[in-house]
């Protein structure tokens, strides 16, 4: 695949593949990058962000300075093409999770599915089973912690955004555009949701307080109101 | 062995130098928005250089200390006094015990940061001292402080046994960060590209004022530019100075507490050196921006860092040598 690196300020690098379109295939190859700088960091590094059709490092550019004496830029640019020629003839894929999400789609939690049968055309039941029909990527954890990007879905379900943000609850699936994601928090937010699952994305206690990324594959399937609360006594 | 919050100021939290390696999972950094002033608070009172602080901001905290302290005030200048008596910024500063630390009135500056001599006894989460507000974690109880916060102090490594305010004679000379006339550097970003020549002109030519709406996460400033053609973004990561053109044609600058990663227009990003500078900028405050090389970037840079390791060597050595006397 083709790519460009770009700098992102003097802190930062991002690798971004030439896509049409990010797949299944391109998150799987970013995150396989991923592995190889995690196991051999360079020093300096702090983070590595997969997103979509990119991987960012983030480093402190001056302790590279005084470890390589030379030209950064060059530096991290080497550092990330080699992960991609690394991660190219790889076919490592222990690191990618499926995630099964429980979601209950009653109305009292899915409150705009009303909404979106009336701009799509289909049923409450139908829109329901389309979204639980696909295996969707995740395509990036960013907004909140935890807050999976899914993609893509079905373009019989796909909505718009809310024109101003309101009051989401936790748990909370929702759609915005051809993407699907999940509310780890309470938050003002503007997908359109359509349920909510018991299940927990972002737990403080633990370290990392977040088990899904980007690379994972992700379904949903459908729970009872009675199942979606004894599960959230479980939690 | 603490320090007790009398009045709450406005937003005052403990910060470190940020929380890195969680932002794959969308746990953004947080930590001081004047980084600069923060490395020098904690060296003026013999801390390590990413021991917690307390970021303050108009009108600050009233502190109570328990015992005696060595603390410094770096920053911005609120005028700090104890028990009525002004204080200089930038300064070791030995206080007795029962002392009440207050600020006057804002001279200069957005933010300043209140170190202590060994740094407070709290819990880290995932690393960092630094308060997430939104999820409510990190810090002191992820949140600001409030009257009646009592924060307990690690033991002191100098045994300090003045039992009056003593100000220690030596002085920082921050020469990279003065104040040049509010001209702060950036570099292009990656769709830098995508403004018209015009554009590009007016860009660095314009006066830029800090909206009021401004914060830890981002800086809103007062100018718009024509909308680009860039809709079909992926989001991808973004970082504490990157600005960001958004659909209202507004131009805004990430800070601390940004979120993790952005899908609008990139057009440029605030060199390291300089975020320090634009930390310290109050709304209605004008500035100019001023486009840069990386290897320009690259040497403010080195010589912030430098220069912080240099104050940071020399004021160790002399508090040593005061303290190991006793």
């Amino acid at each position: 695949m083709d790519y460009q690196i770009f700098d992102l300020g003097d802190q930062g690098c991002t690798f971004q593949l030439r896509l049409e379109s990010p797949s299944a295939t391109s998150i799987s190859l970013l995150k396989r990058m991923e592995v190889q700088l995690h196991h051999q960091p360079f020093a300096g590094l702090l983070d590595i962000v997969v997103a979509y059709d990119s991987l960012s490092v983030l480093f402190d550019r001056f302790i590279i300075f005084e470890r390589i004496s030379g030209d950064v830029t060059a530096f991290v640019q080497a550092q990330l093409i080699e992960a991609y020629r690394k991660a190219l003839v790889s076919n490592d894929t222990a690191f990618a999770h499926h995630w099964k999400i429980p979601v209950c789609y009653d109305l009292e939690f899915g409150i705009d599915l009303q909404s979106i049968c009336n701009s799509n055309g289909l049923s409450v039941n139908e829109i329901i089973s389309i979204h639980q029909s696909k295996v969707y990527s995740v395509f990036m954890i960013g907004f909140l912690p935890g807050f999976p990007y899914l993609g893509f879905v079905d373009e019989t379900i796909i909505t718009p955004r809310k024109p101003s943000p309101v009051s989401v609850k936790a748990g909370s699936v929702g759609i915005a555009g051809k993407q699907t994601g999940i509310y780890p928090l309470d938050s003002p937010g503007g997908w359109q949701i359509i349920g909510r699952t018991p299940m927990a994305l972002f737990t403080p206690t633990n370290s990392p307080p977040v088990e899904m990324q980007a690379g994972d594959t992700l379904s949903f399937y459908a729970i009872t109101k009675d199942e979606f609360h004894s599960m959230s006594i479980r939690r | 062995m603490s320090i007790k919050i009398i009045k709450a100021g406005i937003l005052d939290t403990v910060q470190d130098l940020g929380r890195f390696g969680y932002s794959k999972w969308g746990i953004n950094q947080n930590g001081a928005m004047d980084t600069y002033a923060f490395s020098i608070g904690n060296a003026l009172v013999g801390n390590d250089h990413n021991c917690a602080a307390i970021e303050m901001h108009f009108p600050a905290s009233q502190i109570l200390f328990s015992q005696q302290s060595l603390i410094s005030i770096t920053g911005g200048d609120f005028t700090p006094e104890i028990n009525g008596t002004k204080i200089p910024m930038w300064k070791s500063v030995s206080i007795p015990a029962g002392s009440l630390l207050t600020f006057k009135r804002k001279l200069s500056g957005m933010r300043c940061y209140l170190s202590v001599h060994g740094g407070f006894d709290i819990p880290s989460w995932l690393n960092s001292y630094s308060t997430n507000i939104k999820v409510k974690l990190g810090g002191f109880e992820g949140r600001r402080l409030i009257a009646n916060d009592q924060i307990s102090l690690q033991t002191q490594k100098f045994h300090l046994d003045n039992e009056q305010l003593h100000i220690l004679p030596w002085s920082v000379n921050a020469l990279t960060q003065q104040n040049n006339n509010n001209v702060i550097s950036f570099l292009a970003g990656t769709e830098w590209e995508l403004l018209s020549p015009m554009m590009m002109q007016s860009f660095v030519d314009e006066k830029y004022r800090i909206e009021p709406s401004s914060d830890r996460m981002a800086l809103h400033l007062g100018h718009e530019l024509i909308d680009v053609n860039a809709s079909d973004l992926y989001s991808s990561a973004v970082t504490v100075g990157t600005m960001q053109l958004l659909p209202s044609g507004k131009v805004i600058v990430l800070m601390a507490d940004h979120q993790t990663t952005g899908g609008y227009p990139r057009i440029g990003h605030i060199v390291s050196a300089h975020l320090p500078l634009l930390a310290q900028l109050s709304p209605g405050e004008m500035f100019t921006l001023n486009k840069v090389s990386m290897t320009e970037a690259e040497k403010m840079l080195i010589s912030m860092r430098k220069e912080i390791r240099i104050i940071t060597r020399a004021i160790m050595e002399k508090l040593n040598r005061v303290y190991a006397k006793r």
